[in-house]
């Protein structure tokens, strides 16, 4: 009875958490760290958070929250403007569609799903962005920083799960 | 309700999708219009970014600093011999200055516009395999303008290409849309240097009796009249047939601080996309910030 009056609250904060956390990871992903080379290879954070929460929270990150930060990816990275609010809203709904199959499952297959769609998106944004800019571009550091998002997966998702079980409380 | 929903969720999805691949035909079509918002999001991003890179910086240093404390000896060796030999061209430098004033009032030579510079520290990198730029926290209030030099240490880093009120975009040398005019020091042969996202920039155009060796130095040639003639830029670091990649001076990998540098010139870029910055053209005194001046 006596947590009832904050419990209005808790619900907005729990559906902005998602949505928070990608926004956050998107600014992040910016960061200059004064590691060389980091610039060219910074793990796709943004990627990893829209994997998790489309599988345990959809509801909370729509279509819309994903497009937005996909745009604002772009344009705070001086990519091609379009083309990772494209990538991101396809990874969405490839995930949304399999969400059944992955809900449950133990975080080997989560993993493997994650660096599969990983190698995916980057194969999607490298095409899109060779098409783009009418030339091809150098692979590597694509490869490189898919390898890294991928390797990177499990210590943001742990970190998501905490946050989701503080949530879920 | 749940198909509602779902239908609801569908058309949101296609409707989003198709906005993804209009933006990017706009933007391929024009550019100016996703430049524009690009900037004004930048602008409200930079203070953001600025907060958050500062104690990243400040843990870096920390880093730097313990590294430097184990090499001080050595370090202070180092710079000691250095030192001697810089006062020996400190000398020859003061003495051609003399020299070359003097020949330029024997020539009746009009000096080029005045050279100053601002110091500005990376608030943003591209995050990614697309390009390779800087995002800086300086912009018009700081009268940075497009077109400007930007060189950090020893060497070119790129070119201003995109400026906000607060930051601007630089564009690095090997960015995949670099293109700079330079020259091989010491014979005054023309080429372009040419960024195709990888850590070496290629030097392309390179006349076909221009004799090139490794470890030759490439400078700026003043062509089109963007950046002054003779701004270090490289070496050469590869020559495999026409293939040839430049080393360049600065550690385009690690940039923390950068000279945003105005030689006053306009140069070849269409007059739009050269804005003139309203406010008076030089910082007056700049007395808060400190860290701007006209070099001599």
């Amino acid at each position: 009875m006596k947590a009832k009056p904050v419990e209005p609250v808790d619900g907005i904060g729990q559906k902005l958490v998602p949505a928070a956390f990608t926004l956050v990871l998107a600014i992040l992903s910016v960061i200059p760290l004064g590691i060389p080379g980091y610039a060219q290879v910074t793990p796709n954070f943004v990627l990893m958070s829209i994997y998790y929460w489309t599988i345990y929270r959809p509801d909370h990150l729509p279509y819309l929250v994903v497009f937005l930060v996909g745009l604002l990816v772009d344009l705070l990275t001086f990519g091609p403007p379009g083309v990772t609010p494209f990538a991101l809203l396809i990874l969405r709904a490839t995930v949304l569609s399999q969400r059944r199959f992955f809900v449950g499952k133990n975080f080997p297959i989560l993993w493997w799903g994650f660096a599969i769609v990983t190698a995916a998106v980057t194969l999607l944004m490298w095409s899109v962005g060779a098409l783009y800019s009418g030339r091809l571009l150098d692979p590597r550091s694509f490869v490189f920083q898919a390898v890294l998002t991928a390797a990177c997966y499990p210590v943001l998702s742990w970190a998501f799960s905490r946050v989701q079980r503080v949530m879920t409380r | 309700m749940a198909p509602l929903k779902s239908a609801a969720q569908r058309f949101a999805y296609s409707a989003l999708v198709l906005l993804s691949v209009a933006i990017m035909v706009i933007g391929r079509a024009d550019g100016s219009l996703i430049e524009h918002i690009r900037t004004k999001t930048n602008d409200v991003l930079a203070p953001v970014l600025e907060a958050v890179t500062q104690p990243v910086a400040a843990a870096t240093d920390v880093v730097a600093h313990v590294r430097s404390l184990t090499e001080l000896y050595r370090e202070n060796e180092r710079l000691k011999t250095e030192n001697a030999a810089l006062m020996q061209w400190q000398q020859v430098a003061r003495r051609l200055d003399n020299e070359n004033s003097g020949l330029r009032t024997l020539m009746n030579y009009q000096p080029e516009g005045s050279i100053w510079f601002i110091t500005g520290r990376v608030i943003g990198t591209s995050g990614g395999a697309f390009s390779r730029n800087l995002l800086i926290n300086r912009g018009t209030l700081d009268s940075i303008a497009k077109g400007q030099a930007v060189a950090a240490g020893s060497g070119l880093i790129g070119r201003v290409t995109e400026v906000g009120d607060r930051a601007a975009r630089v564009l690095m040398i090997t960015d995949l849309n670099s293109r700079i005019p330079v020259q091989i020091d010491g014979n005054h042969d023309r080429a372009i240097l040419a960024g195709d996202n990888t850590d070496r920039p290629q030097l392309a155009y390179v006349g076909a009796h221009t004799k090139i060796n490794l470890g030759d130095r490439i400078v700026t040639s003043g062509d089109g009249g963007v950046f002054p003639p003779g701004m270090p830029v490289g070496t050469v670091a590869s020559i495999d047939g026409g293939n040839i990649r430049i080393e360049p001076f600065a550690d385009l990998s690690r940039v923390e601080y950068l000279r945003v540098v105005d030689f006053g010139l306009a140069g070849v870029l269409p007059p739009d996309a050269v804005p003139q910055p309203k406010a008076p053209k030089r910082p007056k005194g700049d007395a808060g910030k400190g860290e701007a001046g006209p070099t001599p």
